[in-house]
């Protein structure tokens, strides 16, 4: 199910907001969703517990979208003044935050929205993850996986702050790289959500996606003058594999920019644990299993010993 | 850009920059071939390709990435024409949308790239859009005229 509604964690909402818009739950991935609070509805314990743990939906309509928007946004700034908040609740609401604003962006499809929208981003998710202190693990619980693209760019840029953190990145190549990341698949804004027309490509992870994307992402970046050149390359080189046997243009590993190497270990990642309609979503250790066979082949070994190690065995801090 | 666009220019240009494009074996029995080109399944065109195999210059027309860095002027070869569009063998790799001025015995062609495809180390398939093209005896006689 992909419309009329679109999920949100519940983790975001906590005892005393009031609901901007309805919501619902729905209880199996198949099944119909339930109503479950009210537009106005001010959220108590006994409220909270109803969609606790639960899949929350929301309707995917404009209004609905701004009104989540607005109050996100209202919930950020408080998360960053409470001290007392938990971690991962913050890490909700700054999630949900930056997948509306993200969404709101591509939705104007203009690229200097977009690109302004990734270039704050870049400079507060560096501000505001590290003191959070959290796991690769825990973020993947607030992500959504339902594939679409305002949610995959979301991913991609928490799971890159993740994955860069293992590298010596400085704040400002931090901040860069993380923004290259949110930009990387906007040229998938062309394109229907969910489209499976023009498939030309077998590769395993993202055959739902035609291959002018990369392209097409490249040729909109590449006029504004505030992208920078590992930026563009890794819109346009993230689809490029080790062995020659990526796109658009096929080239070899040492020819791919050592960032959309790393891009495509988180894509790769992320493309197999988010729902696809013409197959269901893979855990994160088959996720893992099927990368394995391609490491050291079409990824890069390193960035994957890397990635792998955040799933598997995360650092406690 | 390179400015002044004539035969003499294109011969000295040639005789000047290196050959730098490694054109593998199979790519070799290709370009000797003749006629209209296969069309793939993903690569449909307006109009038909023609082979043809000559040494051309490249040099970047217009910089409108300035994030991508200028290649410099180099030996290309002229794989393919077509009404609207040129392919050529490159060794360097091309960025889409960049503006190429492509120098052939003839003419100048100015060119937008469209899409690029890697062959072999030292080997890059480049397929452009043609914007211009501008005759070398035309602008001689232009500039001939303008003289006087």
């Amino acid at each position: 199910m992909t419309l009329p509604f679109f999920p949100i964690t519940p983790l975001a909402f906590d005892v005393g907001i009031k609901i901007p818009v309805d919501l619902y739950v729905q209880h199996a991935i198949d099944a119909s969703p339930v109503h479950v609070l009210s537009f106005d509805d001010v959220l108590d314990a006994g409220k909270l517990a109803r969609i606790e743990n639960k899949r929350l939906l929301a309707p995917a309509d404009t209004v609905a979208k701004q009104e989540l928007r607005r109050l996100f946004r209202q919930q950020l700034e408080t998360a960053i003044e409470d001290g007392s908040m938990a971690p991962l609740r913050k890490a909700a609401i700054i999630v949900e935050t930056l997948r509306g604003d993200i969404d709101e962006a591509f939705t104007s499809r203009t690229t200097r929205l977009m690109v302004e929208t990734a270039r704050r981003w870049g400079k507060l998710l560096i501000e505001l993850l590290p003191p959070l202190c959290l796991e690769l693990n825990d973020y993947y619980g607030v992500l959504q996986h339902d594939g679409h693209l305002g949610s995959q760019a979301t991913n991609l840029s928490i799971y890159s702050f993740i994955l860069a953190s293992s590298f010596q990145f400085d704040d400002k190549e931090l901040e860069e790289f993380l923004m290259g990341a949110i930009l990387c698949d906007v040229g998938r804004i062309e394109l229907p959500e969910d489209t499976t027309a023009g498939v030309q490509q077998n590769h395993s992870t993202d055959a739902s996606i035609p291959r002018s994307h990369a392209a097409d992402g490249f040729n909109r970046l590449v006029r504004d003058a505030i992208v920078t050149r590992p930026q563009l390359m890794m819109a346009y080189q993230h689809h490029e594999r080790l062995d020659g046997s990526g796109y658009p243009v096929g080239i070899p590993g040492e020819l791919i920019h050592p960032w959309a190497k790393m891009l495509a270990i988180v894509d790769t990642f992320e493309n197999l644990t988010c729902a696809r309609p013409q197959r269901g979503t893979v855990t994160r250790r088959q996720a893992l299993t099927t990368m394995r066979q391609e490491a050291g082949i079409t990824i890069d070994l390193e960035h994957f010993r890397c990635w792998e190690s955040q799933i598997l065995e995360p650092t406690k801090t | 850009m390179l400015g002044i666009a004539d035969f003499r220019t294109y011969q000295n240009l040639v005789e000047q920059l290196p050959m730098k494009v490694c054109v593998p074996e199979v790519l070799r029995h290709e370009l000797q071939q003749r006629g209209v080109t296969d069309v793939r399944h993903h690569d449909l065109r307006r109009s038909p390709r023609f082979r043809c195999c000559g040494i051309g210059i490249i040099a970047p027309a217009e910089l409108d990435a300035p994030q991508i860095l200028r290649q410099p002027e180099a030996q290309v070869i002229i794989a393919d024409l077509s009404r609207r569009g040129i392919g050529i063998l490159t060794h360097e790799q091309w960025f889409p949308r960049q503006e190429v001025s492509i120098l052939m015995a003839a003419a100048e062609i100015i060119a937008r790239i469209v899409q690029i495809r890697y062959v072999g180390p030292g080997c890059y398939n480049v397929g452009s859009i043609i914007l211009n093209i501008r005759n070398y005896d035309q602008e001689s006689t232009q500039a001939q005229a303008a003289n006087q």
